[in-house]
């Protein structure tokens, strides 16, 4: 008997659930062999970068939450940090400073975001890998989480917290309560996750050796956050370029040996481990440090509300915040790095003379550059290991089309 | 930090004294002029000078009224110095690939074609749109391309598929009216 065989085109996505959202994946098969996926991105571009440059500085952060809608805090937070080093070498210095309470609970809500990403991270995983359980209980962790969001912000997701100059309002009494029971609870089930899957035979014979990622390779393509430190190397921008609180406090950075799947899994599990020790750390400090959470001056954040109708000055920075937003005074060009749950985020802005808006906004979105390393570690893999590899890829369409 | 920046820029201005028109901190910013000086430049950073270096970000901005219209910022990483670098330089509209030296340029440099219709010669593996749609004209963040676009998009039930048209906006808002007298172009 004669067979002819050919090479197989297959469309993996965008509506397949596993593809997190909208990835249209061309996949191009031999038999079962993947011999090249071309990720095809951009179906919700939503033009980012172009709207900021229509807003003031202070109109364009809620576009930060929106790019990744699964841990929105940090991204915002970044933003917050490069308009921050825009006003840094003002005459006003000490009037610009960030006060330290600002930073502990800045810290303190990166971290339960972190925690929001990562459970999303890895629950999804395991839905797409098969299990279904630690995806139900995971949820319910992140709808607590999303509560803490809402108590301080107002808003479960768009929260709008950080913003330049500090945060929007101090946290409600109870609300470190609350947290440090959370934290409690969250450590056992993570145990019960962990118990799940870490041992379990089906989730090893999928993630382990799938997907391997290699240092060289990961360097070279850009990746970050626990795509790289899964493969072994120490990058942790928290570490390496200590913004906040990280460095006051005591933890450790995981990373992984091999540098597949289930080394990115682990990573991320005790990342949250990592997360949980830093929360109990903020919450010991927020329980002792007291004072302002905004700067003082003016030029940065809206002005207490009481202070509008007895001070001139007040009400010129109300006027001037809410008509022109923040006034650039630095000639840095304005540039913050952290790191995002999902890797680094830099956000690199382009000022203009005279003028209230940005003349370009770059956003560097790490899920990007993890989206792009795709075609490489998933070659000669068989189209099964695809879904497990994207998975832990940690993928969100909101940052990488932007 | 500061300290190994300033060394690397040392080095850097003792290599190419002329290059060094501008030079901040944070990332150390270098900005380039000559085309030939620039691929020297690019490839001692990844190979030779300290320590190997990545391409962590690769953007452009569009100035219209310079006659080199596109700045290019290249942002190079050090994981052993911990020392960003980026080099700027600025292009008429075509510019050398990266492609051959940074894995991850091809990506990168999709993006900027997508966006600002900058093309890349020698070394591409393969430049075409990656973030607008399939068929998608024009250079969305060109600063003569308008924030509402010139097509919109529906789906037409006689033709059982997505169709675009030229864009009808009943008003401007004051929002992009105020923006554009904002950017001056002398």
């Amino acid at each position: 008997m004669d067979f002819s065989v050919k090479n197989f085109t297959l469309n993996f996505g965008p509506q397949h659930p596993a593809a997190h959202g909208v990835l249209r994946l061309v996949l191009k098969l031999s038999g079962e062999e993947i011999l090249r996926a071309d990720p095809h991105i951009g179906l919700l571009h939503r033009g980012t970068e172009k709207l900021m440059e229509q807003k003031t500085y202070v109109q364009a952060l809620p576009y930060l939450d929106r790019l990744d809608y699964v841990s929105m805090m940090a991204y915002e937070h970044t933003y917050s940090l490069a308009i921050e080093s825009l006003i840094k070498t003002n005459k006003l210095y000490n009037r610009m400073m960030i006060p330290i309470r600002a930073k502990v609970i800045r810290t303190l809500f990166l971290e339960l975001t972190r925690l929001l990403n990562h459970l999303m991270a890895v629950t999804t995983h395991a839905l797409d890998v098969g299990a279904l359980t630690p995806f139900l209980w995971g949820f319910e962790e992140r709808e607590r989480l999303m509560e803490f969001y809402e108590r301080v912000s107002g808003a479960r997701m768009h929260a709008a917290y950080i913003r330049p100059g500090g945060v929007t309002m101090d946290i409600p009494d109870d609300l470190l309560d609350d947290i440090s029971a959370f934290n409690a609870s969250f450590a056992y089930r993570l145990n019960e996750i962990e118990e799940m899957l870490t041992n379990n035979r089906i989730w090893r014979q999928r993630l382990v050796n799938v997907g391997v990622l290699p240092l060289d390779t990961a360097k070279d393509f850009g990746c970050s956050g626990p795509m790289l430190r899964g493969s072994g190397l120490v990058w942790d921008m928290r570490k390496v370029y200590p913004y906040d609180m990280y460095k006051h406090y005591d933890w450790m950075v995981p990373v992984g040996s091999v540098g597949d799947c289930f080394d990115r899994f682990l990573v991320r599990v005790e990342e949250m481990r990592q997360s949980i020790n830093i929360v109990n750390q903020a919450i010991h400090d927020l329980r002792v440090i007291t004072g302002p959470i905004k700067v003082r001056s003016g030029k940065l954040k809206r002005p207490y509300r009481s202070t509008l109708k007895f001070s001139m000055e007040s009400l010129i920075h109300h006027f001037r915040f809410f008509s022109k937003g923040v006034t650039p005074i630095s000639e840095n060009r304005p540039f913050a790095v952290t790191e995002a749950p999902k890797g680094e985020f830099s956000v690199d802005l382009e000022v203009q003379d005279n003028t209230y808006t940005f003349y370009r906004a770059r956003l560097r979105a790490p899920g990007f550059f993890h989206m792009q390393v795709l075609d490489t570690i998933s070659t000669s893999h068989l189209i099964a290991d695809i879904v497990t590899i994207i998975g832990s890829q940690d993928l969100v369409f909101g940052e990488i089309d932007r | 930090m500061d300290k190994r920046c300033a060394r690397l820029e040392l080095t850097v201005a003792n290599l190419f004294p002329k290059l060094l028109s501008s030079v901040f901190f944070d990332p150390l910013t270098v900005l380039v002029d000559r085309g030939s000086d620039f691929k020297n430049l690019i490839f001692l950073l990844k190979h030779s000078l300290l320590t190997k270096m990545f391409l962590n970000d690769f953007t452009a901005s569009d100035h219209p009224y310079l006659v080199r219209r596109f700045e290019l910022r290249y942002q190079l990483l050090s994981y052993l110095m911990n020392v960003r670098f980026s080099l700027q330089r600025r292009i008429y509209s075509r510019a050398y690939s990266v492609d051959n030296l940074f894995a991850s340029a091809n990506w990168l440099e999709r993006e900027v074609w997508d966006m600002f219709g900058v093309i890349f010669i020698k070394n591409t593996k393969e430049i075409r749109r990656i973030l607008t749609d399939y068929g998608f004209q024009g250079f969305p963040l060109r600063k003569d391309f308008p924030v509402t676009g010139f097509f919109q998009v529906r789906y037409s039930e006689k033709k059982k598929r997505l169709i675009y048209f030229p864009l009808k906006v009943a008003e401007v808002s004051s929002k992009i009216a105020r923006n554009v007298d904002n950017t001056n172009f002398e």
